[in-house]
């Protein structure tokens, strides 16, 4: 809404386009990896990252914590002055300042070695998940997609039993809503709430649900992002090439 | 002499070709609402939610059918897309989906399947070749399309949020929206005009957009809710096509948010005018007939038509007014800026948001 208030001011001059994730030719050009993403012309103007990732405060990206009233005037002054610099013909300097660092998104490759207590205060030792491969579903009592997609991991963990092993790390969520939410769900399933130091071992997570999958040695094999409508195949048949 | 006579032959060639490729698509429209309806008498939807189903998809494909008999081929099309998602929805909405803890992985799974087929429907559409499809026919195309996303992304919620059997009549009536998306796609109906120039409509909305919130007040506001509610709705559709660069379907969008607008303040029609509208109309229609590819505006000539030839109630006076006056006032002007800038050729800047669509 904020990008078409302010596409709105240049009737006639600007024209705005939504795209997305997955089939946006010019995210795919730029290699990002998440969402939302905005640009001006073919200029890359505002990555995932600008608008702050899970267990990160205040200055973790240009409008985070985006909730803020205030980096959103930011953004919106921000991207006026940024389509401004377009229309005067100055692409250039919109580039030079806008240039986005290559380790903008942080996506990891490893299961990192995090801590954490599960809901009935036992400490999860992810030493014991060796020699399997693990799922780790990031997501949020406020999140709709993330409750179904919770039912099907149980189903998934009953599918593949001790050959798996499935945790969910809940963000920005209430201790009691997470207890409330999970207590009709599959008790196989490890379940914590993640503080911001573990969520930010696990890279940049801008959006729930964020699903990481590891093979049996915990190199990272798929990240998905939000939950695509060939969620489950995907998962399958990631998982198939790596529990034998 | 005899080249004014093989002349004279194309036309008439062309003349027939056209009008025939008109047939067809009527006779084709036709066999589509003769197909749903035999699919509803030998397999009835009942549905405890929905009563009255039988009465209103009954009703549905009696308005169908008379549009088309009058030779108004894109409000068939309208009815078309009303009645196809309705019943998809409501048979949908039968499906068991089991008990307790099953029947939301049983909606995931439905969803999911769905949704990859719907998936494919747009990819189809957005590649598709327009050279020789009315506008209307796009605008209808893109509409349907453009609505389809929130119908899923509205249908989960609710199968999540309420139950599982509700997320499924939403499901449903995105499918009718993609089936009449197909149908559509393969009816033999040319263009008959060249096509009209089409851009971002996004200035023209914000300002009704302004407009309807200003409009936003007692008594007005309370004694006319739905009809914000339905200008809303139109509204906020309108913006979507138009962010997703579906710019007839924007167009049509925002021409029938600039009738329900007028609607507000429209008083009631006496008689004297009552008579002129008809002649307006008729004459408006023929206009659109032998003109470049207006077809969008013959859309709504064909609902003033309608409106006016039957038991009409002063609601219908009063769109079938506005669509003579103010609606092809708006297209005009709309479709001329267009034009004036392409004329000038000034570059548009654009800007790009890339969202997650399905959360």
């Amino acid at each position: 809404m904020l990008v078409q208030e302010v596409a709105a001011k240049y009737p006639g001059q600007v024209t705005f386009v939504s795209e997305n994730f997955g089939a946006s030719k010019l995210a795919e050009r730029f290699g990002i990896k998440g969402y939302p993403s905005v640009f001006v012309d073919d200029v890359l103007v505002a990555n995932p990252r600008d608008f702050g990732a899970f267990g990160e405060g205040t200055g973790s990206g240009r409008y985070a914590p985006w909730r803020n009233a205030d980096n959103q005037a930011r953004f919106k002054t921000d991207l006026s002055h940024m389509i401004e610099l377009i229309a005067a013909g100055r692409k250039d300097v919109l580039k030079k300042e806008r240039a986005i660092p290559a380790e903008a998104f942080r996506e990891i490759t490893e299961l990192p070695n995090f801590k954490l207590f599960d809901l009935t205060g036992k400490p999860i030792d992810i030493a014991k998940f060796e020699g399997r491969p693990v799922v780790v579903e990031f997501w949020a009592t406020w999140c709709l997609p993330c409750r179904s997609t919770l039912e099907w991991l149980g189903e998934l963990k009953r599918k593949y039993g001790d050959n798996l092993v499935v945790a969910a790390l809940a963000v920005e969520s209430p201790e009691e809503g997470v207890k409330s939410m999970t207590k009709s769900l599959s008790p196989n399933i490890h379940w914590a709430i993640a503080d911001a130091p573990t969520a930010r071992l696990f890279g940049d997570i801008t959006a729930v649900p964020t699903m990481f999958m590891f093979n049996k040695s915990g190199r990272a094999a798929k990240i998905l992002y939000g939950a695509p409508p060939d969620l489950h195949e995907q998962v399958i048949k990631t998982l198939e090439g790596m529990v034998r | 002499m005899k080249y004014q006579f093989a002349i004279a032959f194309l036309l008439l060639t062309l003349s027939v070709a056209a009008q025939s490729g008109a047939q067809d698509a009527e006779s084709q429209i036709r066999m589509r609402i003769d197909r749903l309806e035999q699919a509803l008498q030998e397999k009835p939807i009942l549905n405890a939610d929905f009563p009255n189903f039988k009465e209103i998809s009954g009703e549905s494909i009696r308005s169908a059918r008379e549009a088309v008999s009058n030779h108004r081929v894109f409000q068939s099309l309208e009815r078309l897309a009303q009645l196809l998602s309705y019943v998809q929805g409501g048979r949908r909405g039968t499906e068991h989906l089991g008990t307790g803890s099953s029947a939301l992985p049983a909606f995931e799974a439905k969803w999911a399947k769905a949704n990859l087929e719907l998936t494919a429907v747009d990819q189809q559409i957005r590649t598709r070749n327009w050279k020789n499809t009315p506008e209307a026919l796009r605008a209808l195309i893109e509409s349907a399309l453009g609505k389809v996303v929130p119908l899923m992304a509205g249908s989960r919620g609710f199968a999540l949020s309420t139950s599982p059997a509700d997320g499924m009549f939403y499901m449903g009536q995105a499918e009718g929206l993609g089936e009449f998306v197909k149908f559509c796609a393969s009816l033999n109906l040319p263009r008959t005009g060249k096509a009209i120039p089409a851009r971002s409509l996004l200035p023209e909305l914000q300002r009704l957009q302004e407009k309807v919130n200003a409009a936003f007040v007692p008594p007005k506001s309370i004694d006319q809710h739905p009809r914000f509610i339905a200008l809303n709705a139109t509204l906020k559709t309108a913006l979507e096509l138009d962010a997703g660069k579906f710019y007839r379907g924007a167009l049509y969008q925002y021409l029938d948010a600039v009738r329900s607008f007028g609607i507000l303040d429209t008083a009631e029609l006496d008689a004297g005018q009552k008579g002129e509208l008809k002649n307006k109309i008729a004459a408006l229609r023929a206009t659109l007939r032998a003109s470049k590819d207006d077809s969008i505006l013959e859309i709504f000539a064909e609902r003033a038509e309608s409106q006016v030839s039957s038991a009409a109630t002063p609601d219908e006076w009063r769109s079938a007014f506005l669509i003579s006056s103010q609606v092809v006032l708006v297209c005009v002007v709309v479709c001329e800026v267009v034009a004036m800038a392409k004329r000038t050729s000034r570059k548009t800047i654009q800007v790009t948001l890339v969202r997650w669509p399905y959360t």
